[in-house]
């Protein structure tokens, strides 16, 4: 008899724990309807784990991590955006006192990429951000100078600069490996019924076009690792700011020429990531991690804000064309489209983006006929990679602003253009996925965001308030324009049947009763690391600060993919939640025989296991576990989620795309001020069927968070070209927004029933800010009564109709 | 970074010596908020720079004084005390607001007013407003002082016609007396922490019947310099403000700005739009002068 343990009024109300145990696959809750109280841990806003850390200026970044006889590694690039080498002499830098290498591409001991961009360029550069040499010395100061005493001859060669320019006929070719400047395995066709006869059965018929711009991630934390040698085994250890730990080692272990296992990758504090630090890191860790095993020193790389401008890949520009056709109702009946996305020199990932912009190019709408044909182009610019949201924020601004314009050409409210083709449980998408087994939510959730947001009212006061202003002319205010917007979206969550989306956790219980979680993914700042303790604390029964989190080591857990495609918390915390269940079984069996019961009579709250019912018959978490331990039981679990295979046809892009899908509509509404073309961005509600949230407050800020990165992308953010140099690569000049221009931000946490996520949980990192965009496009298009096709709405344009380019180069009209 | 050498004065004396001793290799480093971007991207403009002086511990210089019909300010005053100074506030509130429009707190706090006009960059937020109110600067070195209106002070975009081994020692400018509005406005690519696309300075002095007596009317980014626009400022003198009059303003000052800047590759939005905010400064100064019940000083 064990009755020592109390347990509280609260975790008896909360503790009617068979819903949790059963919930996979989930029970029904009504759709839209929270499920607060239900859980002791998840879906409660608890604190970050990491909160007091950062907040107290304790937390460790990268760039702070200094060992004794430390270097200091800086990169020569290109002055050229296309250019042969015809030699480099790095004899001055050599001689330079403290400066302990120099290396070429010649010298590099293993290969010269892991993928298409180089470590260091050996003949020929393709854009402004590649390498040339590479230096290690005692200061950051001798390492800068030493750069400027390498003299490097080039011939200058002319480069291509745009969309146009790389598909024009005889264009000069970027990479011999990609013939009419195509990216190599970047098409993704889509072909569902027969657009003809869409077309023909149609009433209204509109063909656009539409643009998107170059985004850096800007991150306030620039790319930094330290790589630290260890002579007597070869192998090195990277400290680093990384989003994806794995493939930095792959790139370290292909530097070097050295096997992947003697690549030890340790993740450091991420001051921000957004799909940013993968590729550029790889570089950096690499380059660093030769120069330390040939210096036998640890090396530092810190890049400048310049430098990570430069080097690290932005959010691909998309050129995006649609004809889309509807019967009179608003029945959409064909979409054809043909988007292309700018690579940039190298092939970073446009060939999976691509893959989720054509699953996604016509929206969250059932159409019968659809043609699709996506492809990326090369050009002598920095190379497009992930950026949150994957290609749908620029997929979604020209297919939700083609709603509108649909709407407006049919004389249909697009409110009521898009209820009318939206999802609904059993349509089949553009790839043929009939969305079964799973929520589907849009329609209400559409339906719950216009009534938050009063919408058809707002739009009626906007209106008569624009019409009174354009009368009284001469007073300010009355240039000032008042407009709401609407765009919706679906997402696929996780990465679906674009690559394997399997991944691993680790779950060890200690003799004291504490857990140690292990994942392979990263918290990026995102808050993972809490919500995969929330879903172990959850299971196990036990609080939040019994949790020890651990960041990303390579060395110990396997590589479980990437941290991308919102899949942190939908497919890592699937893994978390497998191991915990394996760890929890465990321990019941040690609580049963210690309680007197069977083991399928216990349940657990709080730190106490107990008998179901019988809340008097229990014991401490803790002294189970150190029974357990000393009993020599298995209390740890690492634990393989391996999703359902989903079958894709490429040749047709037919297929179930992925296991599940989140929902969002967003409103947006503005105040343009028609004279000078200023957009002030008034509000954005937000509205996400989340499956449930397994932190209200985190992925409120995912929200808060997506809604700034949005407007960012609408109005204001913009890589500028003078053919392939970059014009403002620092803040002074690109511009993102302040806490002052952020707008009023209603997020709204829609609660679906979805039977695929951990506690129902779909994705929600990326989905938090695509929609933002259209919307706002579609908010301005209403206010000035002009729709204007490229991205971002800055002044010039919304006064010109057109921006103002100040370098050379770009067919961007 | 341009690697330097760092020197510190600690009154004034002692800085324009230094000046003299190292002639035109040294430069004066105030809040730095320019200086160390200058020469952290080796810019062109502090080529000649081996040696930085530091003049931020001299008490002498930060000041913002009352002095009857005059206010002086001290060229160490940050852009943050401009803007919270009651002084500022009551006699050249347009200088107080258009303080309250640099950068960020950080940089209100650490840049300066001395360092806003040697800069001399086209966007300096403070120059129109000192401009309308007739400021002038009082420079030293080692041969002497002078008293410098500030309408001569700007050469070109980022040059004076200050000498490398002067330093401003002090800014003073008449108080308004009468009746006067303001107006300053800064037209950005975000609402905070963002360098003008253009500003326009409008101090507008009225009778009681509202006609214009004194119009001061001073744009930045607009002229290859910042300056006054005495065209436009008689145009409106001795006028009573109708919307006819300020939109006629409007077109003067851009036709100004197409006459003295030329056109370059942003003129087809500037155009319009200076249009649009030398009306509504005019505007809002004009009817700020007719709302202001009288100075009494
Ligand atoms: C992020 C950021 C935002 C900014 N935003 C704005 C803005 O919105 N509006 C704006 O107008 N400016 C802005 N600036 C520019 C800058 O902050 C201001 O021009 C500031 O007033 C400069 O003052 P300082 O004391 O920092 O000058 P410093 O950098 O110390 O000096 C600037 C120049 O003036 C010279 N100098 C300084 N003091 C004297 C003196 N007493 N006598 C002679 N020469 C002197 C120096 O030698 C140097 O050439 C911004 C700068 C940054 C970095």
């Amino acid at each position: 008899m064990q009755g020592g343990a109390v347990i509280t009024a609260e975790a008896m109300k909360s503790c009617d724990r068979e819903p949790v145990v059963s919930q996979m696959p989930g029970e029904a809750i009504p759709e839209g309807q929270r499920s607060d109280g239900r859980y002791c841990v998840v879906n409660k806003p608890v604190p970050r784990v990491d909160a007091y850390e950062k907040v107290t200026g304790r937390a460790k970044y990268a760039a702070d991590i200094y060992f004794p006889n430390m270097l200091y590694g800086k990169v020569l690039r290109s002055r050229y955006s296309h250019a042969r080498i015809l030699s480099v002499d790095t004899s001055a830098a050599e001689a330079m006192p403290g400066v302990y290498c120099v290396l070429t591409a010649k010298d590099l001991p293993g290969e010269q990429s892991w993928s298409t961009y180089l470590f260091l360029a050996g003949d020929e550069v393709r854009y402004t951000g590649d390498a040339i040499a590479m230096v290690a010395a005692e200061t950051p100061q001798i390492a800068e100078e030493a750069i400027r005493a390498i003299k490097v001859e080039y011939e200058p060669l002319p480069g291509v600069y745009s969309i146009e320019e790389a598909l024009a006929e005889g264009a000069l070719q970027v990479q011999d490996y990609a013939p009419g400047n195509i990216v190599r395995n970047t098409h993704w066709p889509v072909r569902k019924g027969n657009v003809e006869e869409g077309f023909a059965k149609s009433d209204v018929i509109i063909e656009r076009e539409y643009r998107t711009q170059y985004i850096e991630h800007a991150y306030i934390e620039p790319e930094a690792a330290v790589v630290v040698p260890n002579p007597v085994d070869g192998s090195v250890t990277v400290y680093g700011s990384l989003q994806n730990p794995f493939m930095t080692r792959r790139a370290v272990a292909v530097a070097l020429g050295t096997q992947i296992g003697k690549v030890h990758v340790i993740q450091q504090t991420l001051g921000g990531s957004f799909g940013g630090k993968e590729e550029v890191m790889g570089l950096m860790c690499g380059r660093a991690a030769v120069m330390a095993v040939k210096t036998g020193r640890p090396v530092k790389m810190v890049n400048t804000r310049e430098e990570s401008f430069l080097e690290s890949a932005k959010r691909h520009p998309f050129r995006l064309r649609y004809k889309v056709g509807a019967t009179r109702d608003g029945k959409i009946q064909a979409f054809e489209a043909e988007l292309v996305d700018e690579g940039g020199a190298y092939n970073s990932q446009a060939q999976f983006m691509n893959w989720r912009a054509c699953v996604h190019t016509t929206g969250c709408y059932e159409i019968p006929n659809v043609k699709v044909d996506v492809y990326a182009v090369h050009t002598n610019k920095v190379y497009g990679g992930a950026m949150r949201g994957y290609s749908s924020p620029q997929v979604i601004f020209g297919q939700e602003s083609l709603m509108d314009e649909l709407a407006e050409a049919l004389g249909m409210d697009p409110v009521e253009l898009r209820l009318k083709n939206a999802f609904r449980p059993g349509s089949v998408t553009a790839t043929g996925h009939k969305l079964e087994g799973q929520s589907v939510p849009l329609v209400d959730l559409i339906k719950r965001v216009l009534d938050e947001t009063d919408f058809f009212a707002v739009r009626e006061r906007y209106r008569k308030e624009r019409e009174e202003a354009a009368q009284s002319t001469g007073a300010p205010e009355g240039r000032l324009r008042k407009g709401i917007g609407l765009a919706a979206s679906f997402r696929g969550c996780g990465l679906g049947a674009e690559s394997p989306d399997a991944t691993g956790a680790f779950v060890a219980v200690m003799d004291d009763g504490s857990v140690l979680i292990r994942s392979g993914l990263t918290d990026n700042g995102q808050g993972l690391s809490t919500a995969h303790a929330q879903i172990v604390a959850e299971e196990l029964g036990v609080k939040i600060e019994d949790i020890v989190y651990q960041r990303v080591d390579t060395s110990s857990i396997p590589d479980g993919g990437m941290t991308v495609a919102s899949r942190g918390t939908f497919t890592g915390g699937r893994a978390m939640l497998g191991a915990a269940r394996e760890v929890k079984k465990a321990l019941f069996e040690v609580a049963a025989r210690m309680l007197e019961c069977d083991p399928e009579d216990l349940t657990s709250a709080e730190g106490i296991i107990f008998v179901k019912g019988d809340p008097s018959r229990s014991i401490t978490f803790k002294e189970v576990a150190n029974r357990a331990f000393w009993s020599g039981r298995e209390v740890s679990k690492l634990f393989w989620f391996i999703p359902p295979d989903l079958p894709w046809d490429r040749p047709t892009g037919q297929g179930p795309a992925f296991p599940t899908y989140a929902y969002a509509c967003v409103v947006a509404e503005v105040q343009v001020d028609m004279e000078t073309g200023a957009v002030d961005v008034l509000k954005v509600t937000a509205g996400h069927d989340v499956g449930m949230a397994i932190n209200p407050a985190l992925a409120k800020g995912q929200i808060y968070g997506g809604i700034a990165m949005g407007m960012g992308m609408a109005i204001m953010e913009e890589v500028e070209f003078s053919d392939g140099d970059i014009l403002n690569p620092n803040f002074d000049e690109y511009i993102i927004p302040t806490s002052m221009d952020v707008p009023e931000a209603k997020p709204i946490l829609y609660e679906s029933d979805d039977p695929v996520g951990p506690f129902r949980a779909k994705s929600l990192g990326e989905g938090a800010m695509e929609c933002v965009a259209a919307a706002i496009a579609n908010a301005v298009a209403d206010a000035t009564g002009r729709r204007i096709r490229e991205l971002p709405l800055n002044l010039e344009r919304v006064l010109l109709g057109k921006s103002l380019k100040r370098g050379k180069g770009g067919a961007s009209k | 970074m341009k690697p330097f050498e760092y020197l510190r004065a600690s009154g004034v004396d002692e800085a324009c010596k230094t000046l003299a001793a190292y002639s035109g290799t040294c430069a004066v480093i105030a809040g730095g908020t320019d200086l160390l971007v200058a020469l952290r991207s080796r810019s062109k403009r502090v080529e000649h720079v081996e040696k930085v002086l530091d003049i931020s511990k001299i008490r002498d210089l930060d000041f913002i004084e009352d002095r009857g019909n005059e206010v002086a300010i001290g060229p160490l005053a940050s852009h943050a005390a401009l803007a919270e100074s009651r002084v500022t506030r009551k006699y050249a509130p347009i200088l107080a607001e258009a303080a309250k429009t640099v950068g960020s707190p950080q940089i209100r706090a650490r840049g300066t007013v001395g360092g806003n006009i040697a800069n001399a960059s086209p966007a300096a937020d403070t120059i129109p407003p000192l401009l309308t109110l007739d400021a002038s600067i009082n420079v030293r070195s080692t041969s002497g002082e002078r008293l410098l209106p500030l309408a001569e002070v700007f050469a070109a975009p980022y040059r004076t016609t200050l000498r490398p081994d002067e330093i401003i020692t002090e800014i003073v400018f008449p108080k308004p007396a009468g009746r006067y509005g303001h107006s300053f406005i800064k037209l950005g690519r975000r609402k905070a922490l963002s360098i003008s696309r253009m500003n326009v300075a409008a101090l507008i002095g009225t009778d009681d019947e509202g006609t214009m007596k004194d119009v001061r009317i001073a744009v930045g980014s607009v002229m290859p310099v910042p300056s006054r626009v005495s065209a436009v400022e008689d145009l409106l003198k001795g006028q009573k403000l109708t919307d006819d009059l300020a939109r006629e303003a409007g077109e003067l000052m851009s036709s100004e700005m197409i006459r003295r800047s030329g056109i370059r590759w942003s003129t087809e939005y500037k155009a319009p739009v200076i249009k649009v905010l030398t009306r509504r400064a005019i505007v809002q100064a004009a009817k700020r002068a007719m709302a202001e019940t009288m100075n009494v000083s």
